[in-house]
Formats: C-alpha cells, structure tokens, sequence
C-alpha cells in the first residue's frame, strides 16, 4: 500500500505543481498566464523554425573554421566584428552559425527520446490502471525500481556500455524516462475505472480493447501532451548535460551542451563562449516550460476554475 | 504502524532485487559484454580468458545468481584503473557525495519552503509572481549552465570563492548553491500548491472566524498541517537530488562519487560505474523508505490506509 501512497503522492505532486491550484483566479491573471504561453509558444516556434530554416538563416558555415579568425569576441566587444556577431570559437568557427545548427540535435533528441518515452510507458501505465492486479503490480515494482536510479546517472551507466552516438542517446534517454508516463498514465486509468462511461460501455458489449481504445485513451490525451511537453524540456536538458560530458554527439557536430563543455575551458577570460549556448538551452526550455504548464491550464479539467 | 513498516522495509527489499537486477543486466545490453570491458586492441587469447573469468559463457541464469552471490558480499570486483575494489572506491567517495548533497538540500529548504508559503499566502500579488518567476525559471535552467557561470561570476570576475575542489567551506558554497538549484524551483511550487490546499480547507475558516491573528492562521494552523505533504515530497526528491548531484560534481570537480563515475565511464572502468550505479541507488531506497515512515508517523491515517 505505502508504495501505492507514494505513487498516488507523486501523481498528485505532479498535478498539483501548476502556477494555480483552486479557487476563483482573477480574469486578469488568467489572461497574464496566457500571456506567458504565448511567449513560450512563441519562443519555440522561432527556435523550430530557425532549427528547420538553419541553412538559409546561419549567417556561415557552422563547420567551416578560419585560423586567422579564431575567439573573435561578441560584436558588442571592443574587439568584436558585426561580421561575426557573437564572435567565433576555437577555431574561428561563426559561433551564432554553431548555435543555429546546434538547436537541431537538441531538439531532436529532445523531442525523438520524448516519443520513444511515451510509446513504453503509455501502454505499461494504461494496461497496469485498467488491468491492476499482478500485471499492475510487475509494472508499479518495474516502475519503482526505475525511479531508485538517480536522474541521469543511469542514462550515463548505459550510454558508456552502448558508446556514443546519437541515436544511443535517444535510446538511453527514452529508456530510463519512461516511467513518468507510466505512473501518471496509470493513475488516471485507475480513475476512470469505475466510472459510469466505462461502466456503460462495458454493460453494451464493448470489448476489452475497444473501452481502453475508445473511450479511456481519449480521456488520456490532453494529460499525455501535457506530460510530453515537459518531458522535451526535461530531455534537452539532459541531452545537453550528456553532450557536455562528452558523450552525446560527437564533435565536430555542433551541439549546445558539446559547445558549453568546449567553451568552458575559456571561462577565465572569454566568458561568452559558456554562456551563450546555455542561454540557448535556457531559453528553449523556459519556452517548452511555459508553454507545457498554459497547456496543462487549459486542457486539465481538474484545474479549470 | 509497526505493520505497516515491515510491510514498507519488505517492499523496499524487493526493489533493491529489481536494482540489483537493473545492475546485472547493465552489461549485458551490450551485444557482448567482454568487448565493453577490454581495449580494442586485446587479442583472441585475452578476451577469451576474461570471458571465462567473468563467466560469460555460462547461461544468464547461472551468471545472475553468480552475480547476486558476489554482490551480496558487497564484491563488484577491482577496478581496472586503480587495481582496488570498486566497492571501497565508492565508499570512500561517499561522505563528500553526502555532505554535498546534504547542503544542497538545506539551501534548497531554507529557500524553497518559505518563498512557497510566502506565494501561497500573499497568491496573485506581485510577491507571487517574483516567487513563481523564479520557479519557472530555476527548473528551465540547466543546472550545469548555472555552476559555470556562478564560477565565472563569483571565482573568475569577483575571486571572492574557489573555482573548483573541496576542502574548506567556502569550496561548499558555489556547488551546494548549483545543486539546491536543482530542487528549490519543485520544494516552492508544491509547498505553495499545498499551502493553498490548506488554507482553503475549513478549519482555516473557522480559526479566523473565531478571530485567530493572521500570523496565527498561518504558522499554528496551516503550515503544520502543509508540513506533512512537504515531508512527503521532501522524501519523493531524494532521486532528483542525486542526479542534481551527479551533474554538479562534475562541473566542480567535486570529489564524490560521481566525479569518479564520470572518469571511470571515459576510462571504460566497468566495475567502478556499476558499484556506484546500485550503492546510489539503494541510498535512494532507504532515504524514500525513511521519508515514507516519518510522514506515516506525523499522519497516522497513512499507514491505516
């Protein structure tokens, strides 16, 4: 029972980590958190377009590196060029053509490892709610093992067996993420269990695989896109921390965390070339974060004042 | 009571098997584990040995159990690198991992559970705003991003602390300010949610009504009853806390166990990554079973359910 407590806990931590929980929310309030969806919405749709247009709006080529151009400031600098505007890296790469391009791993994988998540979870979690008994009980267990694993050290115990890559990245990061999914999937299921629609439509005939499908997985939508869109943040996050260490993406492809960890053998005097590609994975998840808690405001029946 | 902590102690057993389980199987996801553990270069004859040494050519039941038999006796077997058991190499990491983590939290509690209560209690006014902007934007950060540039800000520009390593207090405080990033932005926006659950429950009501001072209301009646949730979620964060930990003593070169995971990943030292994997994970364990009891002791209607 305490590990269900404890599931049931976290799953109301989860639903209860909005800006607002209950009572009458002024409607000047509610507009500024629109407000700041937008904003983030706004903010990914200019990162996503500027990942997918990278070519056309990369003022260089973000492999292309000229010697006598190396570590040339920011254009605000003394010594800065407006030729380069955030000036160039160690080896007189366009650091602003880097970052550009750089969005697209991050991304990516942010989004890839995101859908590789949900599609173990979601099943696990809906199947363990409407089934329960022992099916439940393996997938709870399963799930509480998971979670005993601290954050991203088992991502980084399982990317140094399978060796770097990108595509190892995104199987790591789904495969030790997944268990969000399954735990708040679950505990939805387990509340529309019993209720009168499912009730309802198992008293007409429906099979097994036609409530679930039909009528609980509709129920389910609005939580999952919610979850999913925290879930990208939260694995562009630690994709930059395992590029950063070195062991996403290779050099020489341009990646924020790989570009942050090479920037920060600079830090004593050219603080920029660390902070700019953390103010870009800053601003990509505050964007999705903002974004993702407007969602859950609107589409979370339990939160609609 | 006494019940239900044998029944959690028994739970808690059970999924240090699954951990142990995980741990085992960590290797093996490998398309062949000896190849993870030797250099490239190794000839037939050696990897051939070690296969045997190991007990790779022997069915997985049987390595498993193999397994469980050396890890009850707390043997991941030598280190590679430092020709010592993996095991003592860890424990020997351990106090500064603790200490670390033991500060991060502190700060992030001092912080945390005040700006929540003080956002709760004064909700949609500009003192909630601040104290939810700083959430936002504490859990979009990238926590790593954060230690670099507090280095750069307070060891590079001003020199007022080290940059790296340990030893004195003054090498806590960047790392342990880093980490308690890592859990402040969750401890506020739950302690909030939570106070505002409080604070509309009827008691409140009634406390007022009889004329009870605000400050009264607030720390006699509300936030008692808000501490057992905090506890609660408090104990869900020890994971988090580990993985903000692990991603912090990187950045500081701080002596813990992570700092020694990260190298034996780049030194393919196996045996070190796999100790380190199940000893954090099982500290998580016991802190959640630890935080599960205390919580069924302040709020004995948890273990009767």
């Amino acid at each position: 029972m305490a590990t269900e407590t404890r599931m049931a806990e976290a799953a109301a931590a989860w639903r209860e980590a909005p800006l607002d929980v209950r009572g009458s929310v002024p409607l000047r309030h509610r507009l500024w958190r629109v407000r700041y969806g937008l904003i983030g919405a706004f903010a990914v749709l200019v990162i996503l377009a500027g990942s997918f247009l990278a070519p056309w709006v990369a003022p260089h080529d973000p492999y292309r590196g000229i010697v006598s151009q190396r570590l040339i400031p920011p254009a605000w600098e003394a010594k800065g060029s407006t030729l380069h505007l955030l000036g160039t890296d160690q080896v007189g790469r366009d650091y602003l053509s880097r970052l550009i391009f750089g969005s697209r791993i991050s991304l990516a994988a942010g989004f890839l490892s995101t859908l590789f998540a949900a599609l173990i979870g979601i099943p696990l979690g809906v199947t363990a709610g409407y089934f329960g008994g022992r099916w439940d009980n393996f997938v709870s267990f399963a799930v509480n093992v998971m979670l005993a694993f601290p954050g991203v050290l088992l991502a980084l115990a399982v990317i140094s067996v399978l060796g770097p890559s990108f595509f190892n990245l995104i199987v790591v990061l789904g495969i030790t993420s997944w268990p969000l999914y399954t735990r708040v999937v679950r505990a939805e299921v387990m509340s529309y269990r019993e209720q009168e629609f499912t009730l309802a439509a198992r008293g007409i005939g429906g099979t097994q695989g036609r409530i679930i499908l039909r009528h609980i997985f509709p129920n389910l939508i609005s939580t999952i896109l919610v979850v999913s869109t925290l879930e990208v943040a939260h694995n562009i996050l630690r994709e930059a921390f395992l590029s950063f260490l070195g062991l996403g993406v290779q050099p020489p492809i341009p990646s924020w965390g790989g570009m942050l960890s090479e920037g920060r053998t600079y830090m004593l005097n050219l603080w920029w070339l660390a902070a700019f590609p953390g103010i870009a994975i800053f601003a990509t998840t505050l964007g999705i974060n903002l974004l993702g808690d407007a969602l859950r405001d609107f589409l979370d029946p339990h939160q609609a004042a | 009571m006494r019940a239900f902590i044998i029944r959690r102690i028994g739970q808690s057993v059970l999924v240090c098997l699954g951990v142990a389980v995980v741990t085992f199987l960590l290797l093996r996801i490998a398309h062949d584990p000896v190849y993870v553990l030797l250099p490239p270069e190794s000839t037939k004859e050696e990897i051939e040995t070690l296969r045997k040494a190991m007990g790779f050519d022997q069915p997985l039941p049987v390595q498993f159990a193999f397994f469980m038999g050396r890890l009850l006796q707390g043997d991941f077997g030598d280190s590679f690198v430092m020709a010592q058991p993996a095991s003592q190499l860890i424990w020997e990491r351990m106090p500064a991992t603790l200490e670390l983590s033991l500060a991060g939290m502190a700060i992030a509690l001092a912080v945390a559970i005040p700006l929540g209560v003080f956002a709760a209690f004064r909700r949609n006014t500009l003192i909630d705003t601040f104290c939810t902007s700083f959430a936002v934007s504490g859990q979009a950060m990238p926590i790593f991003w954060f230690g670099i540039m507090l280095i750069i800000i307070f060891a590079v520009q001003l020199k007022v602390l080290p940059v790296s390593g340990s030893g004195t207090y003054l090498h806590l405080i960047l790392p342990a300010v880093t980490l308690s990033l890592n859990l402040a932005p969750i401890i506020m926006r739950l302690t909030r949610s939570r106070m505002l659950d409080v604070l509309n429950q009827d008691y409140i009501r009634t406390a007022r009504s009889k004329g009870v001072l605000e400050r009264g209301v607030l720390f006699r009646h509300a936030l008692r009853n808000a501490a057992i949730s905090v506890v609660t979620i408090i104990g869900l964060q020890f994971g988090r806390l580990m993985g903000g930990a692990v991603v912090t003593e990187t950045v500081f070169a701080w002596p813990g166990v992570a700092t020694l995971v990260v190298s034996s990943i780049y030194n393919a030292d196996f045996p070190v990554v796999q100790a380190a994997t199940f000893y954090l994970a099982i500290f998580i364990v016991a802190a959640n079973t630890v935080a599960d009891i205390v919580v069924a002791w302040l709020d004995p209607r948890i273990s009767r359910r």
